[in-house]
């Protein structure tokens, strides 16, 4: 048995309304078009949740729902106040407790560069991976029954992928 | 962006807050800086954080400077900001200046900058720039105010750090000659005396590591 963890930065956010809370930042219209290449690559490639960790924050939740515009299954989401700047290790906490046979984490830099750099056997060959820019992707498959048994360089990287590859 | 959510975001890597301030026109990084927050180390927090990385145990050359670059590289990108380092340069950023400027953090009876919080622990692992004006932390009074002892004053074995400065070569003297053992291991006896510095959660690791790259080892 696998299961697969899909790990995705949220897509480029707004800087055009001043005083607004970081954690209320919208997409900008850049980001709002990588969310949905990125959904689409998804979808073509088979690689579609059934469970979503989703950060609290407006940003990373636009960013699932325009991805999810371009899927057709409708996976349970999760909105977890505790993705919202989470270091590494509380995202492998969080993940430790899924149970979905492909889940989709949404969330934050440094966590999830850090996150996707330590749960990987070995790191993708790409020039953006350790950077992990805004919407990228590493589509991640662990040989466990359960997330419970998840652990550090354990993942094998079957993808990775940045918007700009898709889009421009 | 506000003040909490910046804190939540630098508490994740075991950093905190020291202070902020709203840079007068060219006293920033940046031209467009209009706040500047100064980030350091959480005691008890960040040593864990940095002993884990990559870069403590990739025995290359400067791997706390590395790591600050990094994570606040990453942060600033994910916040909207502008980073700042204090190993930047030539020419080098001011953090001393700055740091003076956020009204928490002083300069002690022996130069070396003390807050209340950390003591003369107190230290920077980078900046932070933003293009708008934030809310930044209150100003705290300096703790040596109330400190009647002041045994900063007195706690070098060799008065190197006294009033009238800070004498490096002697100091480096010292620490490379024999009986240093506690300065090497503990971290510097001055900044250990403070009295602010004791209620800081700081781990002895981390002091020997300053005090090994402080003498380019």
């Amino acid at each position: 048995m696998t299961r697969t963890l899909i790990l995705t930065r949220h897509a480029k956010s707004s800087w055009a309304v001043p005083g607004l809370a970081d954690h209320d930042r919208p997409l900008n219209k850049r980001g709002q078009r990588s969310a949905k290449a990125i959904g689409a690559w998804l979808e073509e490639h088979g690689a579609v949740p059934d469970e979503v960790l989703c950060s609290s924050a407006q940003r990373t939740q636009e960013t699932w729902a325009l991805m999810a515009l371009q899927m057709e299954a409708e996976p349970q989401l999760n909105l977890l106040e505790a993705l919202y700047h989470a270091a590494s290790s509380q995202m492998l906490a969080l993940l430790r407790r899924a149970t979905g046979r492909t889940v989709l984490m949404l969330g934050h830099n440094p966590g999830i560069a850090e996150f996707a750099e330590a749960m990987v056997e070995r790191p993708p060959d790409h020039p953006d991976f350790s950077r992990y820019p805004t919407c990228a992707t590493t589509v991640l498959r662990f040989d466990v029954e359960d997330w419970k048994e998840v652990a550090p360089g354990s993942g094998h990287a079957e993808a990775f992928v940045v918007p700009r590859e898709l889009t421009d | 962006m506000g003040l909490p959510d910046l804190e939540r975001a630098v508490s994740a890597v075991g950093l905190s807050v020291i202070g902020g301030f709203h840079p007068k026109p060219g006293e920033g990084p940046t031209p467009e800086t209009r706040t500047l927050y100064l980030l350091g180390p959480t005691p008890g927090a960040f040593w864990p954080v940095f002993v884990s990385s990559a870069e403590a145990t990739d025995n290359r050359a400067d791997p706390m400077d590395r790591w600050s670059s990094r994570v606040l590289d990453a942060l600033a990108d994910e916040l909207g900001a502008v980073p700042a380092y204090p190993f930047d340069g030539p020419p080098h950023h001011p953090f001393y200046s700055w740091a003076l400027r956020t009204g928490r953090v002083h300069a002690s009876p022996v130069q070396l900058l003390v807050d209340g919080r950390t003591g003369l622990w107190v230290a920077f692992r980078g900046a932070l720039a933003f293009d708008t004006v934030l809310d930044v932390p209150p100003p705290e009074p300096i703790p040596c105010a109330s400190c009647a002892g002041q045994p900063c004053l007195s706690a070098c074995p060799v008065t190197a750090l006294t009033t009238e400065g800070y004498d490096v070569p002697r100091c480096k003297d010292y620490l490379t000659g024999v009986g240093s053992r506690t300065c090497m291991t503990g971290g510097c006896a001055v900044r250990a005396a403070c009295p602010a510095s004791q209620v800081s959660d700081r781990h002895p690791a981390q002091s020997a590591f300053h005090m090994e790259a402080f003498l380019g080892r």
